[in-house]
């Protein structure tokens, strides 16, 4: 599509029609014209859209509805991620990690995922990762989807888009008019509150949420927790998390503001970097704010044009309590702030074909990264970095025939001090049937190694930087297929094969320190294949199994499960008002010290009138002992995962 | 906490958008958006508005009525008798619900007969007669029928159903994406000796004409 449009005139054409506006409207349209385009993007009622809504899909999506959500109790975007093919989740206990396509390596929590809500990137300037636990800037109850497209997509969303893309679709005020309370308590003295008011009248809508946790964590006891403070390695009251957030969106006809704002502090049990056991104040705090404009256009003859910006800041403050003979305490100051504008135009000039150009900037200022001693002050890394991206992006998706559909695309990004990088993409699909579809997709991924895997230097105490570092590529072939069993049950089989080139991995190089450093080739393969649906009036299912297997030069990937089997049931209860759920997760080994593991969880719901409901929510319903892998900061050989966790709560509509 | 330089305090960073919003709130003059139809109302709104986009060979002057016949079963063919009297570009739309049953051939008539049922399971396509569509203007056929080769002048064929328009079916509206879209084969028009407007092929998902990739 480039040879037909040179950049200056693509450029030329967005200037004049975003110079065009509202005012150059086709010369009269009749009446019926205007009619038809509402009514072309006038949405179907019913249920069964939500299955088929993918079939066309240039790409593999799987997603969540707030309904499946709210009745598995679901608090965090974690959770709604976890029921998804393919997807696992660990932690150690100070952040989360996510894990897709058999990928989750130390030293990443997840880079490699772009994250975003309503379109807005939300991975960050310095680790350019965003986690969707208690990390996550909103909550579950503000997600109407949760869509995940699995595989890489950087011919259309540009860096970290290596394993797939996440997009949390929030609430709009008409879709939760009135004012909403949870309240919750639960195990470990864990305290829930999520409040929003939603609000809409014509062309105007307004939702805010604030959402309150906190937590005092589970007791751990580990050989590797023994110190003075921990005689017999039982660490208890220093696993608690304190969380609130605040989040806002108003609309009036084609323009959104978004505003976020988020604090998460993570009281540290685990005794990272060699502080030691049990002595309080070790902790991590992130906060994360962002504002977003956006502008989505209507169609103005044959074009259409979006414009977003906005403005971004996140810090991580690590602080680290060493009991020496003066208590010394070290801390981690680090964060960023950054600005970014995408513009994107869509033309339908050209029968049977919909091109799409954009073009996006980003700007980090003052990113840094600090480590020192609070008294005496001494810096140990006191850095400052600034960075400067962009990309432009074609893309065309031409129907081929009523049955076959190509969708191509090209993007160059360019980030300061790499040489571009260019990501193609093809899609073709084909829909034997109204209810079938087979897709075979071809993508590329890359990331650029971050600033903190490059320029972090706490004088070896950890990490030996590596400025040197390469970005990381992937290159994947997949074939789909998927299928809509009647109007509510639904299938999807899908088969992918990657190919990573110069991995960025953190290898250790010496007792205590690590460096990222690209690997070689890294190969993986495997299968997800997912089944939904609902029988009778509400009972409601979906499982899934995927089978992967990666391997590097080295040998096979750790953390990498062969195998993922999950699901989870919704059914109503012989008494009225009362309704169940179960969700299930199996994952199989992942090291030698992680055996597979199996947890059920367990929810009893009674609703005595639309607006209330009471839930109890049992997770790891049988106190199974299970584990995550280690990570190279910590003396413990494996974390301990979550125990049985009890809560029960109420939510009111007024 | 000691942070260092802050460029933008996060205060400013949530106001100025806001400010910026309040101000295009003034400005700003929208349509609400649209809720949400049940999939054959819809349907059969589009269908009304894109045949406003079609002309008629000569013969079938605004004078004329505009004749319907429905020679499916089905929700659309249902909802589409709702458009007894109305007029499209001035013309009075006549609706002729024309019986096509299963037996070898088909049969069908016009006039005041009933829409024939149809039974559960994959049947063998009907070729439907010349004669069974002479006089209509637009004709609703469901995924079962063959239509008659060549095509009567003068006609527009409508459907419903994935893969109509490789069979000659001039629009045919399909689900897509929780919205409906639709496809025109221009080359069935054509030889109809229907003219479709230019404004309405560029809203069609897919156009099939001769001589385009």
């Amino acid at each position: 599509m480039t040879s037909l449009f040179p950049r200056s005139a693509v450029w030329l054409l967005a200037l004049a029609a975003a110079a065009a506006g509202a005012q150059t409207a086709p010369a009269q349209p009749p009446e019926a014209l205007r009619d038809l385009e509402a009514l072309l993007g006038t949405e179907v009622e019913g249920a069964s859209r939500q299955l088929e809504s993918a079939l066309d899909a240039a790409a593999v999506v799987s997603a969540i509805t707030r309904a499946e959500a709210a009745a598995l109790g679901h608090r965090t975007l974690a959770e709604m991620l976890e029921r998804l093919p393919g997807i696992y989740l660990g932690s150690n206990r100070g952040y989360g990690t996510v894990g897709l396509r058999g990928f989750s390596r130390p030293g990443d929590y997840n880079a490699r995922l772009l994250m975003s809500i309503d379109g807005y990137r939300v991975n960050d300037a310095v680790y350019d990762q965003a986690l969707p636990d208690w990390e996550f800037p909103i909550v579950a109850d503000w997600v109407k989807r949760l869509e995940l497209v699995s595989g890489p997509a950087s011919s259309v969303y540009g860096g970290n888009a290596l394993l797939g893309v996440v997009n949390a679709v929030t609430l709009d005020g008409r879709d939760a008019p009135g004012l909403r309370l949870r309240a919750g308590l639960g195990s470990w003295n864990t305290r829930d509150a999520v409040l929003s008011h939603g609000w809409h009248a014509g062309a105007a809508d307004l939702f805010i949420g604030l959402a309150l946790h906190r937590s005092d964590g589970e007791t751990l006891q580990d050989p590797a927790l023994v110190g003075p403070a921990a005689p017999d390695g039982r660490v208890a009251g220093l696993d608690g998390t304190r969380y609130h957030s605040l989040f806002a969106k108003a609309r009036l006809g084609g323009w959104r503001l978004t505003l976020g704002s988020k604090e998460r502090v993570k009281d540290l049990a685990t005794a990272p970097y060699d502080t030691p056991p049990g002595v309080p104040g070790t902790r991590f705090t992130d906060r994360y704010h962002f504002a977003e404009l956006a502008w989505d256009g209507a169609w103005v003859d044959d074009w259409r044009a979006a414009v977003r910006m906005n403005l971004s800041r996140s810090t991580f403050d690590g602080r680290y309590v060493y009991d020496t003979l003066v208590p010394l305490i070290n801390r981690d100051a680090v964060g960023g702030n950054w600005a970014g504008l995408d513009t994107r135009l869509q033309w339908r000039g050209w029968i049977n074909h919909e091109l799409t150009l954009g073009a996006e900037a980003r700007r980090i200022y003052n990113a840094r990264q600090q480590n020192f001693d609070e008294a005496p002050l001494v810096f140990y890394l006191d850095r400052h970095d600034t960075q400067k991206q962009g990309a432009v992006y074609a893309q065309d998706h031409w129907r081929l025939s009523e049955r076959w559909s190509l969708t191509s695309g090209v993007r160059m990004d360019w980030v300061q001090g790499f040489d571009p990088a260019f990501s193609p993409r093809l899609a073709l699909v084909m829909r034997p049937s109204e209810h079938e579809a087979l897709k075979l997709l071809f993508g590329h991924g890359f990331r650029v190694p971050n600033l903190a895997e490059r320029f972090y230097d706490d004088d070896g105490a950890s990490q030996i930087p590596n400025p040197a570092l390469r970005p990381e590529r992937v290159q994947t072939v997949a074939l789909a297929w998927e299928r809509a069993v009647g109007t509510r049950s639904r299938v999807a089989l899908h088969l992918y094969r990657d190919r990573f080139s110069e991995l960025i991995d953190f290898v250790p190089v010496s007792d205590q320190a690590s460096q990222y450093r690209n690997l070689s080739h890294v190969h993986s393969h495997g299968l997800d294949l997912e089944a939904q649906g609902l029988l009778g009036a509400s009972v409601q299912w979906r499982t899934s199994v995927s089978l992967q297997k990666a391997k590097s030069a080295q040998g096979a990937l750790g953390n990498s499960p062969r195998w993922i089997f999950k699901g989870h049931l919704l059914l109503p209860l012989p008494r009225p008002a009362w309704s169940a759920a179960l969700q299930w997760q199996a994952l199989g080994r992942r090291a030698s010290n992680v055996p597979s593991l199996t947890t059920l969880d367990a929810v009893l719901r009674w609703q005595p009138r639309p607006d209330n409901t009471l839930a109890l929510r049992v997770l790891n319903l049988f106190d199974a002992r299970t584990w995550d892998p280690a990570a190279p900061d910590v003396a413990l050989a494996r974390f301990p995962r979550e125990r049985r966790r009890i809560e029960i709560d109420w939510q009111q509509a007024f | 906490m000691p942070l260092p330089s802050i460029r933008f305090p996060g205060l400013a960073v949530l106001l100025l958008p806001l400010l910026l919003l309040s101000l295009l709130a003034v400005t700003a003059v929208t349509a609400a958006r649209a809720q949400p139809l049940p999939e054959v109302e819809l349907k059969a709104q589009i269908l009304w508005r894109a045949l406003q986009f079609v002309d008629w060979p000569g013969e079938a002057g605004p004078a004329q009525t505009l004749q319907l016949c429905l020679l499916s079963p089905g929700p659309l063919a249902e909802e589409l008798r709702e458009w007894q009297h109305r007029e499209l570009n001035g013309r009075h739309v006549e609706l002729r619900r024309a019986v096509v049953t299963s037996s070898a051939g088909g049969t069908a008539g016009a006039g005041s007969g009933t829409v024939a049922s149809t039974t559960a399971g994959p049947k063998p396509p009907l070729a439907l007669p010349a004669a069974a569509v002479a006089g209509c203007h637009v004709a609703y056929v469901g995924a079962d029928v063959l239509l008659p080769v060549p095509a009567p002048r003068g006609l527009l064929w409508v459907g419903d159903s994935h893969g109509l328009s490789e069979r000659g079916v001039t629009l045919n509206l399909q689900p897509l994406q929780g919205r409906i879209v639709f496809d025109v084969d221009l080359q069935a028009a054509r030889r109809a000796g229907l003219e479709i407007n230019a404004r309405l092929l560029r809203l069609a998902r897919f156009v099939h004409m001769e001589g385009l990739p």
